[in-house]
């Protein structure tokens, strides 16, 4: 068992011709993930990395089994892009496009709650669920079995770059990975970490999660609350980085995420206590993961 | 995140039909002077700077009479906020307040809604005392803003009879605004009524998502992007680099923001900046910027970044680091990033380089930096790991190099 994707999954991805875009489509079916056809306006009838190519989303899902699908928009075709998959009832909808317009994105995420789609991002970088051989997006790149082995180890990224590395680390600790999201970098998105701590708790594949946490994002509140209420009873190992920041003047911000509204403060000393307040194992120092990991998982 | 500075919101307001007070903006107190002739004193002087917090203005002073007005005009441009000069400042005409309100439109980035919030000032100050609670109500985005939302929300904050329906169409005005210009907020703080019965948005700030600017030439030039992230105006190095990423919204991300002091250039990409730059300063390490690239920035992007970061006088090294890249081709980064050093005429064999990249195309990528004498490592070592080489280098190439610890380390 897995969460999100598994042998079942079926892929579309919307906005596939360009170079990059293609690499995606190599990197996954050599994976072994089923990238059943693609989406461009205008290329209908070509092959990719022997995947079809149809104008529209509607053409694509008519002639396959569609139940997922990757949206590699440019920015200004996200929100239609959104509205097609929902349009064609495709319940799993990853968009990585990066830089997307904050009101697009409340669009979207509006829109598919209302449809009840389950929508991961924007900018997230992917899923991955080794054991089946499956890839959502370009996560794991040309050589996924660098960082991804198959295991018990559930892994939430709340950076799009760190995700890849942090499985590496699991590897290094010696263990693997049952499920890994990218779950995006932006203030806006559509999967949290506690959304994704509930399926993982239901998973009988995974014995334990780590938490990857980034400055501006501000999920830590409800995730100690999670651990409180025992809603989320597995060890959670969490990293949070950026404590160089909190000898910055006051509100100011060096990466890309700008302030999210409500919760506690973005202080990852603060974010840090709360969590290991709640039960969570913190790691102090990034390297640390690897530890914490053997002592517990050996227990 | 892009601000808007106060002449500019102001702009965009009236020609959205929300009354603004006359006003004019001025380089020296004498063009201040005479500008303001025009205007009925009392007037405010605002300074058109970035601030704490990404505010837009700070009201320096009220003048009564044009004498007062030259004074407080000629202190301002003597002094600098932030160690930046004052460049300009603006004169409004000060109305005589019988009402003050707040209004503002927002992300509520936790219900994933927008956010309107009001209420009522104390009578004729401008600004809003610290105990003031605005009455917030969310909107669905798919809804938008309801006219009986905005008579609701407005009765509720005391409101009544003629004052209220001219309240409620401004509302509905800035609301169409807010969302036409793909602002981050909009706050109007105060909107008064004036004893003569007139409705004036008295002081203003805008913020505009920069990431939705391909889509608002109207805006090009008038936005101060990047600024509320940074609190100050961006340098003009942080804004070469800003253009240049904007060149090409889909060929990846560059970002540098300059930091005084420090030796080490920080070029890392990914998602592992705040913990690289953590460990650097752990191990005595001195980052002399910060910065990011991620996605798939193409040669130009890459090559900019590198002479910008190398640009920097007292920069004695460059840490070149990445998290395990999936879609990042490591041999254009390398590419790019040694032709640049080539241009640069920096001497590779003494000059400490270090590098940690590990992805697609990374053989061509270790090859590319190998032969040009720079030391470079593979996923075979951590993040962390490489910091610690880096400061090593460091410590190698400059005898006494500090290892102090990040305690030392100030901004």
């Amino acid at each position: 068992m897995a969460i999100l994707v598994d042998h079942t999954t079926r892929i579309v991805i919307q906005g596939i011709t360009d170079k990059e875009r293609s690499m995606v489509i190599r990197h996954s079916i050599h994976y072994g993930t089923k990238v059943v056809a693609g989406v461009s306006p205008g290329k209908g009838g070509q092959f990719v990395y022997g995947v079809p190519i149809f104008d529209s989303l509607r053409a694509a899902c008519r002639e396959n089994q569609v139940n997922c699908s990757l949206i590699c928009e440019p920015p200004e075709s996200v929100s239609d892009a959104v509205l097609e998959a929902i349009d064609n009832n495709i319940k799993l909808v990853l968009v990585s496009t990066v830089n997307l317009p904050v009101h697009d994105t409340l669009r979207i995420l509006n829109m598919a709650k209302k449809a009840g789609i389950r929508l991961i991002g924007p900018n997230s970088l992917g899923v991955i669920n080794p054991r089946d051989g499956v890839k959502l997006g370009a996560l794991g790149g040309d050589n996924v079995e660098r960082s991804f082995v198959p295991g018990h180890v559930g892994l939430i990224s709340m950076s799009t770059g760190m995700t890849a590395e942090t499985a590496l680390m699991v590897k290094r600790a010696g263990f693997g990975i049952s499920t890994c999201i990218g779950i995006g970098s932006d203030p806006l998105i559509g999967t949290t970490p506690m959304d994704l701590l509930h399926l993982f708790q239901r998973d009988e594949d995974t014995y334990l999660v780590v938490v990857f946490s980034e400055p501006g994002v501000n999920f830590d509140d409800s995730i100690a609350d999670m651990l409180k209420n025992k809603q989320f009873v597995k060890p959670l190992i969490y990293y949070a980085a950026g404590r160089f920041l909190e000898r910055m003047p006051e509100g100011y911000i060096l990466g890309n995420p700008p302030p999210v509204l409500g919760g506690s403060s973005l202080d990852p000393s603060q974010k840090v206590a709360k969590l290991r307040g709640a039960g969570a194992y913190i790691a102090d120092n990034y390297d640390d993961i690897i530890m914490l990991l053997q002592q517990v998982m050996v227990h | 995140m892009g601000l808007l500075l106060e002449d500019r919101s102001k702009d965009i307001l009236n020609r959205n039909g929300i009354t603004i007070p006359d006003f004019i903006t001025a380089t020296t107190a004498l063009e201040a002077c005479e500008k303001s002739l025009d205007l009925a004193f009392p007037v405010s002087l605002k300074v058109l700077v970035v601030g704490k917090n990404g505010s837009v203005n700070r009201v320096v002073r009220h003048a009564s009479r044009p004498e007062e007005l030259q004074a407080i005009a000629a202190l301002i441009f003597s002094r600098d906020i932030a160690n930046r000069q004052i460049e300009r400042i603006m004169v409004q005409e000060k109305p005589d307040v019988h009402k003050s309100l707040y209004l503002k439109f927002c992300i509520d980035y936790i219900s994933h809604e927008y956010q309107i919030q009001v209420g009522l000032l104390d009578g004729a100050g401008s600004n809003r005392k610290t105990d003031f609670k605005p009455i917030i109500e969310r909107l669905n985005p798919m809804l938008g803003l309801k006219d009986g939302i905005v008579k609701r929300i407005w009765s509720k904050a005391g409101l009544d009879g003629p004052e209220l329906f001219e309240v409620c169409q401004i509302t509905i005005n800035l609301f169409s605004l807010f969302t036409g210009i793909d602002a981050n907020f909009i706050e109007l703080n105060p909107l008064v009524f004036s004893k003569q019965g007139t409705l004036i948005a008295e002081h203003s700030t805008i913020s505009i998502d920069d990431n939705a600017m391909f889509r608002h030439p109207e805006l090009e030039g008038l936005v101060e992007i990047g600024a509320e992230r940074l609190g100050r105006f961006l340098s003009n190095l942080e804004k070469h680099i800003l253009q240049l990423d904007m060149e090409d919204n889909n060929q990846g991300t560059i970002h540098l923001v300059e930091i005084d002091g420090g030796d080490i250039g920080f070029m890392c990409g990914g998602g592992g900046n705040y913990m690289l730059f953590d460990s650097l300063l752990k191990f005595g390490g001195r980052p002399a910027n910060y910065s990011e690239f991620c996605g798939n920035p193409n040669s130009k992007k890459i090559s900019g970044l590198t002479k910008a970061i190398l640009s920097k006088q007292g920069v004695r090294g460059l840490f070149l680091a990445q998290n395990i890249t999936s879609n990042t081709q490591l041999d254009t980064v390398a590419q790019a990033v040694v032709e640049s050093m080539k241009d640069l005429a920096i001497d590779l064999p003494r000059f400490p380089v270090v590098v940690r990249q590990s992805g697609a195309n990374e053989e061509k990528a270790r090859e590319i930096f190998v032969k040009a004498g720079i030391e470079y490592y593979g996923d075979e070592i951590t993040l962390v790991k490489a910091a610690r080489r880096m400061v090593e280098k460091m410590s190698e190439a400059y005898p006494g190099y500090s290892e102090e610890g990040y305690l030392n380390w100030q901004y």
